[in-house]
């Protein structure tokens, strides 16, 4: 090998184990082994040389260029070693500081109850319906069997507007805006807000109610009884003791009032049920010698107010949000 | 209607356990609870409008009796000794309206007499104050017996008695100091001069019965309930007796309630007694109807088979006459007792039997008709897809009611749409139907400001209502408000007040989610309640569905907040769950993106711009993504400076370099031709 060859190769290692950054490395690289580098030229001065000594001379060059490419090669895995160490040792941090949040927001406990009651009742194959918040007397009271004048309109304190028009009183007109538009044999519940003219601990002028109807051959008592039970053991997730009663609705007969026993051991209404009086089936031209259904109906701010332990109505419609984000 | 359990105990053979007692009659259906009242056992009935029969003693104790199996002893009277002879005629002009009227003159009983302490203890146990000797003696008899009792002063009545119709605006005091006028749907007592009071509801003050009053008369009448029904309501003036009287009172007791009241005067203040001077007409009374009761029906609606037996015992505990009837099906003809107005139809008999069956006997079954599964969950899917959405991204639900105060309603955009207003609110504050749910949610706000929260994002979905030509016309809408920070106050993230374009972001998203984006576009308007210069209409196709904006800063003002709060509000049918989805096979071509900064004036509409490109119709431009919105001096007064970067891609093939820049050298061209831009 030649002096100047192996000065080359000397130098050539000395300034690759020299390297302490990648970037320096690769202009090392650059200097012996690119187009123009050193190595490259010795290369090129080949064809300068006694066409006897060149081959020789050309596998001492190919031998340092390949040596210097692996010497490379090794500097480079070894200073990305170093890196990477360097990197984890400088990885520490606070992982006890909070994480980078955004704003949650909550669902309405009443909207929740309304999500859960919706969900049951799809489940045993009830269809869900809707109707106007302000309705006329007809659909609200006449073909619910609650003529003009009746006692039980003083039942229902009333919202009125001009021209017949009031805020309805219960979810019920829906079950007659099914059966009218649906016909029979008809299975829906229908959820809504209703209005009364009443305002205290207990009651709020506007409420939350959810109607359910079934109408169909061979439907009777045993078996409203058998779906609201059901009804509230799933709402509630557990074995419920229930107590109907007898009570008066004009739109069914036999009417019930719904009682649950409380963890106290108190019987506590929960919802108005019964077998729909054939008046109404006659109002709407159903036969009432084939068909015979149920319906029941159920006050959302009850159920809630029961199952999450709220004693005053009034806070659904405040909208504290110190209230609203517990129910998560 | 309250009662002492010791009024009950006079008529029983044993003493009545009270809370039995309670528990059997509520499970029967007479909702009623045990109260303490000067430590004695009182119960408290709240009765259903059906059971007018169980507004006395006499009526819970034939309650009980069928439910319990025990007999009591009857109430019993005897006609009294009379004195004199004097009557006043009574003219009955409508015996459909009052088919019986008897009274009966009492004179000279010593006015000094106060009511005996046993009788005004008892009154007061029934949740009644003591007025004077004959008043209490009447209420008395109408809690012993159902029948409401009236007294008047006899040197007030002119000649005869007249039972009539008014006369349209027919005017009269009454006992509680009122003038009413009434018409002629409402019955009146009267002499030949002047209406002495109203049929069923309440007597004149003239007449009524004072310190000087020691002569009465004496009134005792059944009227037809359909008269004196809703009447009370009207007027607003409920008294014990239209209680009664409207549910109807049992025809055929009138006379006893004379010689009970009479009796009980007597014995304590004495008097001189009358004859009964009585106007019938039997005709006129109510008729229970015979009544076809189907074996075969009570096991259709009840679901269960009662036993022959049990049936006819109770229809017999209930003093129903009952007559086993063979008409081609088994059944029964049934008659209810004349206090039972509530009986009128089969399913009526049905009721009674279950009730007296006892409803926990009867079984709970499932229905054994295949249910369908998997009904219609459209509605709920998409309640819950955007609850689940807005909360995450931050707004909490609320509730708030559909009646606002008018000044608060002022929110419509559109003058000529009326509102609704309600002709009997609970306060001014609630007097009219939302036009907007904004008020709401601006109240919402407030309140919570006031308790310290400081970044609130609320929103509700729920009716606004309006008067179209005279019928009300409701939509339902999604509302949304956003005040305050736009993150929580945290280390490590920048924090700044949140502005119109966070909450279009969040319009957007909810947009997107139900694949509408594309179809919505947002048009610079004004609105009465948002800040001019940063309103929008939402607009689905050209349909203005909604609005968007800085709430206006003298709004803001008067509700003294800090900053404007942005609102959103827009109509919630729009939003529906996509149908009938396909999928299309996307193969992957790498995309080249080009930048442009656009130097213009600051008045030019982005989306003037953004149209402008996508109106020449760039083949394989996917998407323009605004990245940089800047002014400053630097660019000069009234200039912005936009930056946009335009992402080409091919779905067939790798698009080269130069049509990239082809497309490109179209867009500058087109752009700078149209609109004073520079590209910097």
């Amino acid at each position: 090998m030649t002096k100047s060859l192996s000065e080359l190769n000397r130098q050539a290692k000395e300034d690759i184990s020299n390297c302490s950054s990648l970037k320096e490395l690769d202009s090392v690289r650059v200097f012996y082994l690119g187009k123009k580098g050193k190595v490259s030229l010795e290369l090129k001065s080949l064809s300068k040389l006694d066409p006897k000594e060149r081959p020789e001379f050309g596998k001492q060059i190919n031998e340092i260029k390949n040596t210097l490419k692996q010497r490379i090669s090794l500097k480079k895995a070894d200073l990305n070693n170093k890196k990477i160490k360097a990197s984890i040792e400088e990885a520490a941090i606070d992982i006890t500081l909070p994480g980078k949040t955004s704003l949650i927001g909550n669902i309405h406990p009443l909207s929740i109850t309304l999500n859960q009651i919706e969900k049951i009742f799809i489940n045993a194959g009830f269809l869900i319906d809707d109707g106007p918040e302000i309705e006329d007397e007809y659909h609200n009271f006449t073909a619910l069997n609650i003529p003009d004048n009746h006692p039980a309109r003083a039942m229902h304190d009333t919202f009125y507007f001009d021209n017949q028009y009031l805020l309805r009183t219960h979810t019920s007109p829906i079950q007659i805006r099914s059966m009218e538009r649906d016909g029979v044999p008809i299975r829906v519940i229908a959820p809504g807000k209703v209005y009364r003219r009443d305002s205290d601990i207990t009651h709020t002028p506007m409420f939350h109610q959810v109607e359910g109807l079934v109408i169909d051959k061979e439907i009777n008592f045993t078996h409203l009884k058998g779906i609201l039970h059901e009804f509230i053991n799933s709402f509630f997730n557990d074995k419920m003791s229930l107590r109907f009663r007898p009570s008066y609705f004009p739109f069914t007969e036999p009417s019930a009032e719904v009682d649950l026993l409380s963890s106290d051991g108190q019987w506590l209404e929960i919802l108005g049920c019964g077998m729909v009086h054939p008046n109404v089936l006659d109002n709407l031209g159903i036969d009432n010698k084939k068909y015979s259904g149920y319906a029941f109906g159920m006050g959302v701010e009850r159920l809630t107010m029961l199952k999450y332990g709220i004693k005053d109505i009034r806070l659904f419609y405040e909208n504290d949000l110190s209230f609203l984000s517990q129910f998560k | 209607m309250k009662l002492p359990i010791d009024w009950l105990n006079e008529f029983s053979r044993q003493n009545l356990d009270a809370d039995y007692v309670v528990e059997r009659l509520t499970l029967s259906g007479l909702e009623c609870e045990l109260l303490m009242h000067k430590k004695r056992p009182v119960i408290d009935f709240s009765l259903t409008p059906n059971r007018a029969d169980c507004f006395s003693v006499k009526g819970i104790l034939q309650e009980l009796s069928a439910i319990n199996n025990k007999s009591y002893k009857e109430i019993t009277t005897t006609a009294c000794e009379l004195h004199h002879k004097d009557i006043i005629p009574i003219e009955v002009k409508s015996s459909k309206d009052c088919p019986v009227f008897i009274t009966r003159v009492i004179k000279n009983y010593n006015n000094k007499t106060e009511s005996p302490e046993w009788l005004k203890e008892r009154l007061e146990l029934c949740g009644f104050k003591s007025i004077n000797l004959v008043v209490d003696i009447a209420n008395l008899v109408m809690l012993e017996t159902g029948q409401p009792l009236h007294t008047y002063d006899l040197d007030c009545i002119r000649s005869k008695i007249i039972v009539r119709r008014a006369k349209n605006k027919e005017a009269l005091n009454i006992l509680d100091g009122s003038q009413q006028i009434l018409n002629k749907d409402f019955l009146i007592i009267a002499d030949d001069k002047k209406p002495l009071g109203i049929a069923g509801i309440m007597g004149s003050l003239e007449s009524g019965i004072s310190e000087t009053t020691s002569s009465i008369l004496l009134e005792s009448a059944y009227f037809n309930y359909e008269t004196i029904m809703g009447k009370a309501r009207m007027l607003n003036l409920y008294s014990e007796a239209s209680l009664r009287f409207e549910r109807g009172v049992d025809p055929n007791i009138q006379k006893n309630a004379i010689e009970r009241f009479t009796q009980l005067l007597n014995q304590v203040a004495g008097g001189e007694n009358g004859p009964i001077n009585q106007s019938i007409s039997n005709n006129d009374k109510p008729i229970n109807k015979t009544i076809f009761l189907r074996k075969e029906q009570i096991k259709r609606i009840l679901g269960i088979r009662i036993p022959n037996k049990k049936i006819k015992s109770i229809l017999e505990k209930l003093k129903m006459e009952t007559k086993e009837k063979d008409f081609g099906y088994e059944g029964w003809e049934v008659k209810a007792p004349s206090y039972r107005f509530d009986i009128e139809d089969e399913c009526d008999l049905i009721e009674e039997i279950a009730r007296i069956y006892g409803y926990d006997a009867i079984p709970e079954a499932k229905e054994t008709k295949e249910i369908s599964l998997g009904q219609e969950t459209k509605r709920l899917d998409k309640r819950i897809l955007i609850n689940t959405l807005l909360c995450d991204l931050g707004y909490s639900e609320v509730i708030n009611y559909s009646f606002v105060s008018p000044s608060m309603n002022a929110s419509s955009n559109n003058s000529t749409i009326d509102v609704m207003d309600l002709q009997n609110p609970l306060s001014l504050e609630m007097s009219v139907m939302r036009n907007s749910l904004w008020p709401g949610m601006l109240s919402n706000l407030i309140y919570n400001i006031k308790r310290q929260q400081k970044d609130v994002r609320l929103f509700e979905i729920g009716k606004v209502f309006s008067s179209v030509k005279k019928s009300p016309h409701e939509i339902t809408v999604i509302s949304g408000l956003a005040y305050g920070n736009r993150n929580k106050e945290q280390w490590g993230k920048s924090n700044s007040p949140i502005d119109f374009f966070d909450v279009k972001g969040d319009v957007e998203t909810l947009l997107e989610y139900f694949n509408l984006k594309s179809k919505i576009s947002f048009k610079q308007k004004t609105h009465k309640m948002l800040c001019p210069g940063r309103t929008a209409s939402i607009n689905l196709k050209n349909k203005v569905i909604g609005y968007i904006g800085e709430l206006n800063p003298e709004v803001t003002n008067d509700l003294k907040l800090d900053s404007n709060p942005v609102v959103f509000e827009f109509n919630h049918d729009v939003l529906k769950s996509p149908i009938g989805l396909n999928y299309s096979p996307t193969k992957y071509y790498p995309y080249s993106r080009r930048d442009l900064s656009l130097l213009m004036d600051e008045s030019i509409e982005i989306n003037t711009v953004i149209d402008l490109i996508e109106s020449i119709k760039i083949k394989d431009l996917e998407e323009i993504i605004i990245f940089d919105v800047f002014k400053g001096d630097k660019i000069g007064v009234n200039r912005k400076s936009v930056s946009i970067g335009l992402i080409f891609q091919s779905k067939s093939r790798t698009l080269k370099d130069d049509e990239v820049d082809k497309s490109m050298l179209k867009i500058n061209q087109h752009i700078l031709n149209k609109l004073n831009i520079t590209v910097r």
